[in-house]
């Protein structure tokens, strides 16, 4: 597969406003984004120093939250406008979610965590085993283990991408997915998404300051108070 | 959707915790189930015991005297009758079976009550489970749980301690009797006790025999003049209207008559006032319960709100959150309310187990639409409360906890 085949959409925001309450004063603008587009097959990176607004943005484009302003389009939906409720079956359907710590349920084992958004879907658990223990091989993770506790921290982040993945959904969003990670296995997990992208045509969003991660993304998009301070394209944009 | 596989992991991360409400809530019920099953069992117990003693005659005073006297033979200072009202009753011809009856002596513990032959057998179910019953003075038939066999000679000495000075005075200490007959079991203290012609009980205390000099049958008929006091008579009526007529009859200046069953009704509407207080307390007991375990729940999800928080951002849904919240909740005070049922029953059984055998009136602790009820009222008073975590966790932003 070339790192150019990319049939969907891209997810594109534009006109970005969010702003948290803030004690005494009103309200502080955390995220103020003109326009910002990631497209599939790539992954985008938002960089930027802490509290500048990278995971607030991540939480946005995923629907987590609504924004004050603004719209986020994806395959002709705008989440800006939708009620919780349609964005919780948009995230059900459309994309996956990579935390720093996992958040694994960890007295269950590495299949059942994968299969958690089968709890919650109108889809069979039983049928989704077999697509889970494929996502565990596929990422190398040791499937046989009893509870997610007993991996190391790197198997248990991958983990959690075979969970992001288990819908096949066509966003990944990754928030600091490598900070609790030592280089190797941060490395590991890097290689992982790019492949994703490249491979299966995702569009990766990850909040970042790795600078493994960084190097190895296809944008970069960098966040400063809300807002993007620079756009730096390291490989050649595929065309859509 | 299925919140089931999250319950489960719920319930393996807090299985400590999740035991000791479940523990909490088993107590508590199981105080209200045992209170009401035991409460039902004295009553049917106590009424089922008192079922062959149609309708006792005895001197005006306390009903409720004579009856814990003659049926469970719990004997107390009761005024006598006078012997000219149980000559009138022998002559009703719409009784069956008028029977005085005597106490006053004992057996190893064991009560020794005098009555007729055909109480002893109607007492009996109609017949013996196995021997004969008495046709002599010196003859006895023994309860269904005495531990006399037939044939054996017992020595009775009269009233509790071993000598009394009535005994060097007229009455006759050191009388022997023989066990001829055993009585079907009845339910009662009977069932221990050891029955004796009517004129043995007399004959010990000295009382004469009822009967002329020289003249040894027992039972009616007897002598007029030679026939002492008694405590009670019990007669079978032949009919329902014959039963009612009696006891309208003798409630004289000079005698009283009633059917147990009043009496117990009073009884039981005092008990009943009981109970009513011991079941608002028990009720009580299981809100606060309930209450103080919705606390501990609430204290145990907030540490859980993270991965309630991941779920959302995977794409759970609110309602998948309520769900799973109120069927953990809702799994406790179920679990809980089925062992507080089962424990309730049991503790019950053991109550009524001890209850009887100091009593002698036979009880079975059972679980009826009563309990049901409870446990039932329970159920859904818990389903609603559990509605309430369900709901706060439900309501609680998803971004602050996955913050942290
Ligand atoms: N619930 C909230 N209420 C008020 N302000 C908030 C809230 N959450 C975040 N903020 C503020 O919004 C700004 C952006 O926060 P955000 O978490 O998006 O930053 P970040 O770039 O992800 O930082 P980090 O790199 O440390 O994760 C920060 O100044 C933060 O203090
Ligand atoms: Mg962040």
């Amino acid at each position: 597969m070339s790192a150019v085949t990319s049939t969907g959409q891209s997810l594109a925001a534009s006109g970005l406003v969010f702003t948290y309450p803030e004690a005494g004063k009103g309200r502080m603008t955390a995220v103020n984004i003109a326009a910002l587009e990631a497209r599939p097959g790539s992954v985008t990176a938002l960089a930027g120093p802490s509290g500048s607004g990278k995971s607030t943005l991540l939480y946005l484009l995923s629907g987590l939250m609504r924004p004050d302003a603004g719209s986020i389009r994806w395959n002709g939906d705008d989440l800006a406008l939708l009620g919780e409720a349609r964005r919780d079956g948009w995230r059900r359907r459309n994309a996956g979610f990579v935390f720093q710590n996992f958040h694994l349920i960890e007295e269950m084992s590495p299949e059942d965590n994968v299969l958690v958004g089968g709890w919650f879907s109108s889809w069979s658990v039983r049928g989704l085993r077999r697509r889970a223990a494929e996502l565990l091989d596929r990422l190398e993770v040791p499937r046989e283990r009893t509870r997610v506790a007993l991996l190391s921290r790197g198997e248990q982040q991958r983990v959690a991408i075979a969970r992001a993945l288990l819908f096949d959904p066509p966003v990944i969003f990754a928030d600091e997915p490598t900070a609790s990670l030592d280089a190797a296995a941060g490395h590991n997990v890097v290689a992982t998404l790019r492949r994703l992208a490249a491979e299966d045509g995702k569009t990766v969003i990850c909040a970042s300051h790795d600078a493994d991660l960084l190097d190895s993304c296809d944008r970069v998009v960098r966040i400063d108070h809300g807002r993007i301070a620079a756009t730096k394209v390291e490989i050649a944009e595929p065309v859509s | 959707m299925n919140p089931l596989p999250l319950v489960l992991a719920m319930l393996a991360r807090n299985r400590m915790t999740s035991l000791l409400f479940v523990a909490l809530i088993t107590l508590a019920v199981a105080l209200g189930i045992a209170i009401s099953a035991q409460e039902r069992a004295l009553r049917q117990g106590s009424a089922r015991a008192a079922d062959r003693f149609d309708l006792v005659v005895a001197a005006p005073g306390s009903p409720t005297d004579v009856l814990f006297s003659v049926v469970y033979l719990r004997p107390s200072a009761v005024e006598l009758l006078s012997p000219a009202v149980f000559s009138r009753l022998l002559a009703e011809p719409k009784a069956e079976i008028v029977a005085p009856i005597g106490f006053g002596d004992n057996l190893d513990g064991a009560p020794v009550v005098g009555t007729t032959a055909p109480f002893a057998l109607h007492l009996s179910g109609g017949g013996l489970a196995e021997g004969r019953v008495f046709e002599r003075l010196d003859e006895a038939v023994v309860g269904a749980l005495s531990p006399h066999p037939i044939g054996v000679e017992l020595q009775v000495s009269h009233g509790h301690g071993a000598a009394s000075p009535e005994d060097e005075a007229g009455g006759l200490h050191g009388q022997k009797l023989r066990v001829v007959g055993r009585l079907q079991p009845t339910g009662t203290p009977w069932d221990g006790a050891v029955v004796t012609p009517i004129e043995f009980n007399w004959y010990v205390h000295g009382l004469g025999t009822g009967h002329a000099d020289g003249d040894t049958h027992i039972g009616p008929p007897f002598e007029a003049g030679k026939l002492p006091g008694m405590p009670a008579v019990i007669v079978k009526p032949q009919t329902v209207p014959a039963a009612y007529g009696l006891r309208n009859a003798y409630r004289t200046a000079d005698s009283t008559a009633f059917f147990p069953a009043e009496v117990l009704v009073e009884l039981y509407a005092l008990m009943g006032d009981v109970r009513r207080i011991m079941g608002a307390l028990t009720l009580a007991t299981q809100v606060l319960v309930i209450a103080a375990i919705l606390a501990g729940i609430l204290a145990l999800l907030d540490l859980q709100r993270q991965r309630f928080a991941v779920l959302r951002a995977l794409g759970a849904s609110r309602l998948f959150i309520f769900l799973t919240v109120w069927s953990y909740v809702t799994l406790l005070i179920a679990a809980g309310a089925l062992g507080g049922l089962l424990l309730g029953w049991g503790v019950a059984g053991i109550i009524s187990h001890f209850l009887a055998e100091a009593s002698g009136v036979a009880m079975q602790a059972t679980i009826g639409g009563t309990e049901f009820r409870l446990v039932g009222a329970l159920l859904i008073v818990g389903a609603c409360l559990a509605a309430v975590p369900a709901m706060l966790i439900y309501r609680r932003p998803v971004i602050d906890a996955l913050r942290q």
